[in-house]
């Protein structure tokens, strides 16, 4: 590409994000405010889905979100693989869990009624988590790393009904111990939301109706490696096998509600069809290392890239989640898969602080991205307006005054005694 | 070897009284090479090479926490803003020694000994550094840098001074070029070669060790200068002796009371002055970190690109200065520099454009800024002013370091770099404005300091001839009636008016200049 033209398309870039930015503050109101409820373990029937089985809970957690026109639907589950759906639905539609099917680990135990209700779905499974050997402080998952791999489908998990809050519309999903001391687990904490707003801890994302928040958290995990990091398998289910699933990195310079982090990793769903927007998974490539979490503990999350290859993939596939559940045969559906891992080099591993959190977002339509904070836009034009008016009004005056003077000047050239 | 007869420079080359030849002290040995004859250039330069090196530690040492930003943080785990202190605390004692930095030099301890006791502070300053870096002690971090500001901005003063008075009338302006860009050298080297030396320790040790094994090289830098400082204390005693010179002072008077004097315009070259470098120098000290986030580059890629503010600076003021020089025009100057940094923060802020290119534009302007601005301080300050109007400036502008420092910290970890770009850029603007205004109130009063070298040179020789006109007149019996004098001499009505005028007394309408103006040109009939 010659120079000129990069300087002329990143002038357009520069344009369209200055647009976009505006776009953004004016459209900001525009979403719809949905009528959100949650429920737990919906229509269980039976001891399995009530008491712990071996000690594991199944657990199973629907948000819906109803708006005018259509419902959107969160299901999180850790039985099987920790699985997120979402689900753009007719706003007829009912949920519908069959618990013997689910605990015959058979297909289909999950579905919306009537048939044809679901408009659009997607979703996500946490697969693998990978701890590697970081030998050469790189931060960087190799081919050549040392690695001990934990199935999700093998964690026991405690009861989630005891971490519901039915007004935030949240709730914990903790693994059983997996530490020798017991308080070392896996958390996944989940959340729906009314209308649009943004999370009070950083990374403080922008959510809105259409998304539900997670954040993932490894808290005191025993290591078998001097130099342990731990890395995510996900597992992107898009409901259509014709339609792509997408990796993209955004930038903003807009990092006022998440310090120092200027980008977005966005895995985005296409639509299937007209009438839906498709879906998204996106988080900011931070991930805190302490549980009060400041710019200072916010460490990289580093991506290894989407892998569309299927084949390879069907050797780690869970057997079960509900993702099974609600589509039957994965294998019929458009599945990709990323690795995602935690720290930067010198950060002195997992062990520094045993503590790592990844925060981001599932939902239906485009993620919602930052935009300019009105403060900012006023500071900006303040400060560069008032020097602007002065140089005006002043410069005006001054050659006023100029020009009264010259003939002034004259006067006094006459009589310049006085004084 | 040669001998004493053949000193053929007799007269001194430093400055003082002319030496009457039968003072002169016998030089033998090698005290009469060319080497080690104070009368000699090469003596001189020699002594130069020291003076330069005298606070190359300490421009060494004084950025160390920003080319190892992310090391710090991490190692001791703390937020910005207490990183930030790190800065602050060095401005603090600012604040007052600037007052009292040549007072202190000239009456209390002399250059020579005040070289080294300030030298000795930017010792123990940052041993105390590296040593509270290794203990993971931050509070001992912060008190070494407060001893270490203590040394830090006087010891400028002593080298200033040992340059004066071993180069006065002789290349003095070269000198103090060669100093400034020696400065940056060593602030260059700092951003660049810190983290090498943290990356060179194995990365199994402690983060806190490798630390400070980067900091214990800026030591080694310090106790450098140290010893720089003694051998040209010896140097100078000794040539002070042989040239029986006057003894050396800053010649620095301060009168607080003329604080009450100054002009609006010096104030607002104060405010310009404040508002401009805490929106520059902070943001060294948090730039790499904000340009590695952003423009996802590494850490050295990062501490290179903010070091070339220093690089350019070395190579263009001295350009720029004389550019400034030939044209004037300084509040011209002043707002170009103001400008073009505005540009590059907004660059940096509101878009991805390369970093390096908004560097290089703020290197420039800063420059720009530099050459421009405080010279404007002798326009408008009577001489035996300008140490108190400088020190003020000065300790103004370690004030608003001292606090913009912190601030600049709490705001990145609170609502991040946009934020703190935005906050750099209202300072800027609050900087414009200022050069507006002062533009203004110059224009008002003639506009003295807008002026270009030209006007300002014939201005000069128009006021020079006005004064030897004045003196001729004084020795000659008064020449009434020749067309060469703009004095009239008055008439008894303007003398009554004059008088009346004086003691306050309410002139008729028609006396009024003003209004006889606007009655001359029709207003009033």
């Amino acid at each position: 590409m010659s120079g000129s033209r990069r300087i002329l398309g990143q002038g357009l870039v520069l344009g369209t994000v200055v647009l976009l930015h505006f776009g953004q503050l004016v459209k900001g109101t525009e979403d719809l405010t949905r009528n959100v409820s949650s429920t737990f373990n919906e229509g269980c029937n039976i001891p399995f889905c009530k008491n712990s089985n071996n000690g594991s809970f199944v657990n199973v957690f629907h948000i819906s979100a109803r708006g005018q026109n259509d419902t959107i639907h969160f299901v999180w589950s850790s039985y099987g693989a920790l699985t997120g759906l979402v689900a753009q639905t007719k706003n007829t539609a009912v949920f519908r869990i069959d618990w013997e099917k689910v605990k015959n680990r058979s297909l289909n135990a999950i579905s919306f009624e009537p048939k044809g209700a679901v408009l659009f779905s997607s979703g996500v499974i946490f697969s693998r988590l990978i701890e590697f050997d970081d030998v050469s402080d790189t931060a960087k998952l190799t081919p050549a790393s040392k690695i001990k791999v934990k199935s999700f489908e093998d964690l026991q998990w405690n009861n989630f009904n005891m971490t519901v809050s039915k007004t935030k519309h949240s709730g914990v999903f903790n693994s059983s111990s997996l530490a020798k001391g017991g308080n070392g687990f896996i958390s996944l904490m989940v959340q729906g939301f009314q209308d649009n707003g943004r999370g009070k801890v950083l990374p403080q994302l922008l959510h809105t109706s259409n998304s539900s928040y997670f954040e993932f958290a490894l808290k005191n995990i025993s290591t078998h490696f001097n130099n342990s990091r731990f890395a995510l398998e996900l597992v992107f289910v898009h409901q259509d096998k014709k339609n792509k699933t997408s990796f993209s990195i955004s930038r903003s310079i807009a990092d006022q509600y998440t310090p120092a982090v200027f980008y977005v990793d966005n895995v985005k769903f296409t639509p299937s069809s007209k009438d839906n927007l498709g879906g998204y998974v996106s988080w900011k490539p931070v991930t805190y290392t302490k549980e009060e979490r400041h710019l200072g503990n916010g460490k990289l999350v580093h991506q290894y890239g989407l892998k569309t290859n299927v084949t390879q993939l069907w050797d780690h596939l869970p057997l079960y989640s509900i993702a099974h559940a609600f589509w039957g045969d994965l294998k019929d559906l458009d599945i990709t898969s990323m690795n995602i891992s935690f720290g930067i080099d010198q950060d002195g591993f997992y062990k520094e602080t045993n503590y790592t959190v990844w925060c981001g977002l599932v939902g239906y339509g485009e993620a919602p991205l930052d935009g300019l904070s009105l403060l900012i836009i006023i500071v900006i034009s303040a400060s560069i307006g008032i020097p602007v008016v002065l140089i005006v009004f002043g410069g005006s005056f001054m050659s006023f005054r100029n020009l009264l003077r010259k003939k002034k000047g004259e006067a006094l050239l006459v009589d310049p005694g006085i004084n | 070897m040669a001998k004493e007869n053949d000193i053929s420079e007799t007269a001194p080359l430093l400055s003082g009284r002319p030496i009457e030849s039968e003072d002169e002290e016998n030089l033998t040995g090698c005290g009469a090479t060319a080497a080690c004859n104070p009368h000699r250039a090469l003596h001189r330069y020699i002594a130069l090479f020291f003076i330069c090196l005298l606070s190359f530690g300490s421009y060494f040492c004084y950025d160390n926490p920003a080319a190892l930003q992310s090391q710090i943080k991490q190692a001791l785990s703390i937020d910005t803003q207490r990183f930030m202190v790190l800065y602050s605390i060095y401005s603090w004692p600012n604040v007052v020694l600037c007052f009292f930095g040549g007072f202190l030099i000239d009456r209390v301890f002399g250059v020579r000994l005040g070289t080294l006791i300030f030298s000795s502070f930017l010792v123990v300053g940052q041993s105390l550094f590296a040593l509270g870096a290794l203990l993971d002690l931050y509070i001992l971090m912060v008190v070494g840098r407060f001893v270490f500001g203590l040394g830090g901005e006087n010891l400028a003063v002593c080298q200033s001074t040992y340059s004066v008075f071993w180069f006065k009338n002789k290349e003095i302006n070269f000198v103090f070029g060669l100093q400034l860009s020696l400065s940056r050298i060593g602030s260059t080297l700092n951003m660049n070669l810190e983290p090498i030396i943290y990356n060179a320790f194995s990365k199994t040790s402690p983060a806190t060790f490798r630390l400070s094994m980067a900091l214990w090289f800026g030591l080694f830098l310090c106790v450098f200068s140290l010893l720089c400082g003694v051998i040209l204390g010896l140097m100078d005693k000794r040539a002070a002796r042989i040239l029986k010179r006057d003894s050396m002072e800053t010649g620095e008077v301060i009168h607080f009371r003329d604080i009450l004097d100054f002009p609006v315009s010096l104030w607002l070259i104060f405010f310009i002055c404040v508002t401009y470098y805490v929106a520059v120098f902070p943001f060294i000290g948090l730039g790499p970190a904000f340009i590695a986030d952003k423009f996802n580059t590494s850490i050295a890629y990062a501490n290179f690109v903010t070091s070339l503010v220093f690089i350019i600076s070395a190579v263009a003021s001295p350009l720029i200065g004389v550019v400034v020089d030939y044209t004037g025009k300084n509040v011209f100057w002043v707002s170009l520099g103001v400008v073009m940094t505005l540009a590059s923060h907004m660059l940096l802020a509101f878009t991805f454009a390369p970093p390096l290119l908004a560097m290089c534009i703020m290197g420039v302007a800063y420059s720009v800024l530099a050459c421009a601005l405080w010279p404007m301080v002798a326009f408008v300050t009577p001489e035996n002013q300008l140490g108190t109007a400088y020190g003020c400036m000065q300790s103004l502008q370690n004030l608003g370091l001292a606090v913009v420092t912190i601030i600049a910290g709490g705001l990145v970890d609170s609502s991040g770099y946009l934020m703190l770009e935005v906050f750099f850029c209202a300072w800027l603007c609050g900087a414009l404005l200022c050069t507006t205004l002062l533009y203004l109130n110059d224009a008002a009063k003639g506009g003295n300091l807008n002026k270009s070298t030209k006007e300002r040179n014939r201005d000069k020789k128009i006021a020079e001839a006005q004064a030897e006109k004045e003196r001729l007149q004084k020795e000659l019996p008064v020449n009434y009636g020749t067309d060469d004098s703009h004095i009239t001499p008055k008439s008894a009505f303007q003398l009554r008016n004059r008088y009346l005028s004086k003691i306050g007394a309410k002139l008729p309408q028609s006396y009024n200049p003003n209004t006889l103006a606007l009655a001359r040109h029709g207003f009033l009939q």
